[in-house]
């Protein structure tokens, strides 16, 4: 997929996803979903979230390295940073720490 | 100034505190459409289209390594499930609004707009009907013109950071802290450990089906277990 070039299905997609979003957004606040929201156990939501950022960080980190050497120092850079965020628990701390950690380790090409 | 553009400003002016972390989000997801190939024009409306900050991180990611847009869309919109339970949340006062209203705020329904809606709780509960919607308006404009402005800053500043700065490396690292977060009950851990363990052994999948199989395994194994543990926490 090439998306300087962006195809009909490349923008269709987007106005899908954005589509589908409103629609989680707006779902129970439609007349179906106000009869629904008491039915639904929020606990099933709740369990989503860690499996869905668990999964999306594992394939981010498999899709990210080239080379042994490279999977060792993102691998490490990943590990220092899990304990940063769960010192912080800030986004913004771990992206910083987290970068420029990486970003001395290859420059100290380690 | 007349009451409602009043109200309008103070839901902006409170909602600014929760925006910071919104500027280098988007700085960031510019910067990596960028370096994935996007266009300025896609970039910006990717962000007004969706204005979902992760969703649209693992989108323009999904899109760069999986080649198909219908099965990035798929792996993206899953990260917006948690919008459900924001819905769920703020269903009982919107509801009391008109559907115009409902419409209009649900497109703003983001995770800072959520964080707004708990935290100002109280001086919501002070205004009427009329002056309510104006009032999360200003907060939900607030996030998303800081959204806007950083995609558009991200997007022309992209030029200046070099490729040795791993900015794709982001992603991973934006992720850490919201795990950390949601881990409630005993068996999130479990849940986190079978969907990295599970993407790691489908990671071969086309399509990046692995991803998706993972997340509904993880989430059902994480269900099964923390329901046991539950009953077995209340038979003590």
């Amino acid at each position: 997929m090439n998306p300087a070039a962006p195809s009909f299905i490349l923008v269709g997609s987007i106005l899908i996803l954005g589509f589908i979003t409103f629609l989680y957004r707006f779902a129970f606040m439609s007349s179906i979903g106000q009869q629904l929201s008491h039915k639904i156990p929020n606990y099933f939501f709740k369990i989503l979230a860690p499996a869905t950022f668990t999964a999306i960080i594992t394939q981010s980190f498999l899709n990210n390295q080239n080379e042994s050497q490279d999977l060792k120092t993102k691998f490490l850079t990943l590990i220092i940073s899990v304990f940063i965020a769960y010192r912080t628990r800030s986004v913004l701390l771990t992206v910083i720490f987290g970068l420029s950690l990486l970003y001395g380790l290859e420059k100290a090409q380690w | 100034m007349s009451e409602n553009t009043k109200y309008f400003f103070l839901g902006y002016r409170k909602t600014l505190p929760l925006v910071v972390g919104v500027i280098p989000f988007g700085i960031m997801y510019a910067s990596i459409a960028r370096h994935t190939g996007f266009s300025p024009e896609l970039i910006l409306f990717i962000s007004c289209v969706v204005f979902g900050g992760a969703s649209q991180l693992v989108f323009v990611d999904l899109i760069f390594h999986l080649t198909s847009p219908i099965m990035a869309c798929f792996g993206a919109q899953i990260i917006n499930a948690r919008h459900l339970v924001y819905s769920a949340a703020v269903s009982r006062d919107f509801n009391l609004f008109s559907l115009k209203w409902r419409i209009i705020l649900s497109y703003f329904l983001t995770d800072q707009f959520y964080a707004f809606y708990t935290s100002e709780s109280k001086t919501a509960a002070t205004l009427n009907l009329l002056e309510k919607p104006w009032y999360y308006l200003g907060s939900g404009l607030c996030t998303w013109s800081f959204w806007i402005g950083s995609t558009i800053v991200g997007t022309f500043l992209e030029e200046l950071l070099p490729k040795s700065w791993n900015l794709s490396f982001a992603i991973p690292l934006i992720f850490l802290p919201l795990v950390i977060k949601s881990l409630q009950e005993k068996g999130d851990f479990v849940i986190c450990l079978i969907a990295a363990i599970s993407v790691y052994f489908l990671q071969k999948l086309p399509f990046g089906l692995g991803l998706f199989i993972s997340i509904v395994a993880a989430s059902l194994c994480g269900y099964l277990i923390n329901k046991k543990l539950n009953q077995k926490d209340s038979s003590k």
